[in-house]
């Protein structure tokens, strides 16, 4: 439960895997207080995220209000990644039905009431399309003031994952993260160039499985579902990468992540680009001998390029001991 | 048997030492030199380029080619990098002979017909000619082995954050290219930008006291500062590294892969999109250089260049 002088967060997702497990991680940690739960559309249509999400925070015993965010994205079709995830959004475990009702409030209008309400500043958690946030921004500008920090999981600096240029939850909605990125609030970006990093092994998940609380037995069960595309897709990666959960940990142990500032904006008129997040950075020479070429202070972005993987499977781990 | 090869260049001061390597190198057989506008104009970067064969010693056919992109015009030139006439403001001897009648296009073309499923072009300026060619000629592309190609990154591009210059300098002609079906080796950004030759191999190629090795530091010199003045530390030598594997290509390690052009993106114009995760489900169409042994790169630069009298 949260401490007092906890980060109050708002979590946005579509539920999904990774992101169940980083509902789990946030639950689990003291220093977040979870004030409400926003559903988006993306690994599965909004009927099966909501669905998912209320589950996971039932399992949890959390009773925040769970939302639903906006069906599709601004512009565009909906895309859903169902070959990562299952017909459900959520295969593998099987979880019982949620003990609560969805909200009366919309996405929208529940991230509203609970920046109006809050006296201090509510960092959001995306770690799906940036769909709800980007409207909320868009129409609600002065509740920015109300945001301490966007940690996002999406985008990349190099390379994609669902087109050669394109992170999926980028691509899902290009238009919302480009509202996102240049928003001018601070973003901490959890992109694939780290997340692809954050492997847990096969081995990790048994020995999550060993802890043998319902929780951890849960998280193991997703993770076995989650292990059969990434070995038959990505087998080179020696595990799954865990996107989502990263954009949490961030939030409670950065000292894991290293990061670099970095202005930038996404494509979203490529013929093959689309999506991409175009990544320049700041100062300096990057890791790949990228030259900075813009200034500090057009710098809008903390995007993460490494995380130590024992630690953050460590912190996982931890989470699933202390979980009740 | 010598690899018989066209360079295709815009020189440019890596594209002199590019051009100085091949004409020292025993493993190939270069038949001749095309020339397109990029690094700077067209007319300085024939002149160069007849000079440079000039300077090693040798005639051969210097074909003229293309004053600039297919559609787009480039904003910005490569002077600022490489100096109003191209090889970092040092004077070059007049041209001992004269450029050859011929268009690019056409040499290309006459050459690739006389040494069917022989020659390989080494392009290490924008696709312009190369694209020209193509087009021009039904049939050209099942007779050109290979191209090895300077352009591009998988990763980070250098004129833009997406693009690099000799991609972004033509991105039609690159994408056109690209979908031709001859096999591509790319060195891009993501290996070329780490051979990099450090101040003391310069200051060794300087000690030999041979008047092409210092040529070359001195032409560098305008590079260097160039780099030091973006805040990149280090002086990549891109075009030397990709003749360079034209000659050993063991220098480099490849990935096969599927690559694109994209021509439309509003921020990633001219970037080589390249599909390392395989996500595409398309065939490779490139060999994309990712690592490099830069000393045996450095090694083998230094002892063509010093064989020079």
């Amino acid at each position: 439960m949260a401490l007092p002088g906890s980060i109050p967060v708002i979590m946005d997702c579509d539920p999904g895997h990774d992101d169940a497990i980083a509902l789990v991680l946030a639950q689990a940690r003291p220093e977040i207080d979870i004030r409400g739960v926003c559903t988006t559309a993306g690994n599965q249509t909004i009927d099966k995220t909501t669905l998912n999400a209320r589950k996971i925070l039932s399992f949890l015993g959390n009773d925040v209000p769970v939302s639903r965010g906006c069906a599709k994205p601004l512009f565009r079709e909906l895309i859903t990644a169902a070959s990562v995830h299952g017909e459900s959004g959520l295969d593998g475990p099987a979880l019982p039905d949620p003990r609560w009702p969805e909200s009366d409030l919309s996405a929208f209008e529940l991230m509203v009431k609970i920046l109006e309400e809050s006296d201090v500043p509510v960092t959001m958690v995306p770690t799906g399309a940036l769909t709800n946030l980007a409207l909320l921004l868009l129409t609600r500008p002065d509740l920015k003031a109300k945001i301490g920090r966007i940690s996002l999981m999406g985008g990349s600096a190099v390379g994609g994952n669902w087109t050669p240029s394109a992170e999926f939850n980028i691509l899902v909605d290009p238009e919302a993260a480009q509202i996102v990125f240049s928003s001018g609030l601070p973003i901490t970006m959890s992109g694939l160039d780290v997340t692809h990093k954050a492997i847990v092994t096969a081995d990790d998940i048994e020995s999550f499985r060993a802890i043998g609380k319902p929780g951890a037995v849960m998280v193991a069960e997703l993770l076995d579902f989650f292990k059969k595309f990434h070995e038959e897709y990505f087998a080179g990666f020696g595990g799954s990468p865990l996107h989502d959960p990263c954009a949490v940990a961030w939030l409670v142990a950065p000292e894991i992540f290293t990061s670099r500032k970095a202005r930038v904006d996404v494509e979203c008129a490529g013929r093959y680009t689309t999506g991409a997040t175009v990544v320049s950075f700041a100062q300096g020479v990057s890791h790949t001998g990228a030259a900075g070429r813009v200034p500090l202070d057009e710098a809008n972005v903390d995007v993460l390029f490494d995380v130590d993987r024992e630690a953050f499977v460590a912190l996982l781990r931890d989470a699933l001991e202390v979980l009740d | 048997m010598k690899r018989k090869i066209i360079i295709d260049c815009d020189p440019g001061i890596d594209d002199a030492l590019a051009i100085f390597m091949a004409l020292a190198s025993d493993r190939l057989d270069v038949l001749g030199i095309t020339t397109v506008a990029g690094n700077v104009g067209i007319d300085h970067v024939t002149r160069n380029a007849l000079s440079l064969v000039s300077l090693a010693g040798k005639t051969l056919p210097v074909c003229r080619g293309a004053s600039g992109p297919f559609i787009i015009k480039r904003e910005k030139g490569g002077a600022r990098v490489h100096g109003e006439n191209g090889v970092g403001d040092v004077p070059l001897p007049p041209p001992a002979f004269g450029e050859d009648s011929r268009s690019a296009a056409d040499f290309i073309h006459e050459m690739a017909d006389e040494h069917e499923g022989e020659l390989d072009l080494v392009v290490i300026g924008p696709l312009t000619n190369v694209a020209t060619a193509l087009g021009r000629y039904s049939g050209l592309t099942k007779k050109i082995r290979r191209i090895i190609m300077m352009g591009g990154a998988a990763g980070f591009g250098n004129v833009t954050p997406a693009a690099e210059f000799n991609i972004y300098a033509d991105f039609h002609a690159a994408a056109a290219v690209f979908q031709a079906g001859i096999p591509i080796d790319m060195y891009g950004l993501d290996v070329t930008n780490r051979a990099l030759i450090s101040e003391d191999e310069m200051a060794t190629l300087r000690a030999t006291g041979k008047n092409i090795p210092i040529l070359c530091c001195d032409m560098l010199k305008t590079y260097a500062d160039f780099y030091e003045s973006v805040g990149f530390s280090g002086l990549a030598l891109h075009d030397p590294f990709a003749m360079a594997c034209a000659i050993d290509e063991s220098l480099a390690e490849y990935r096969e892969c599927y690559v694109e052009v994209e021509t439309q993106g509003t921020l990633t114009r001219g970037k080589t999109v390249v599909d390392i995760l395989g996500v595409t489900g398309q065939n490779p169409n490139a060999r994309v250089a990712v690592d490099l042994d830069r000393g045996r790169f450095i090694k083998l630069m230094s002892d063509l260049l010093v064989s020079y009298v």
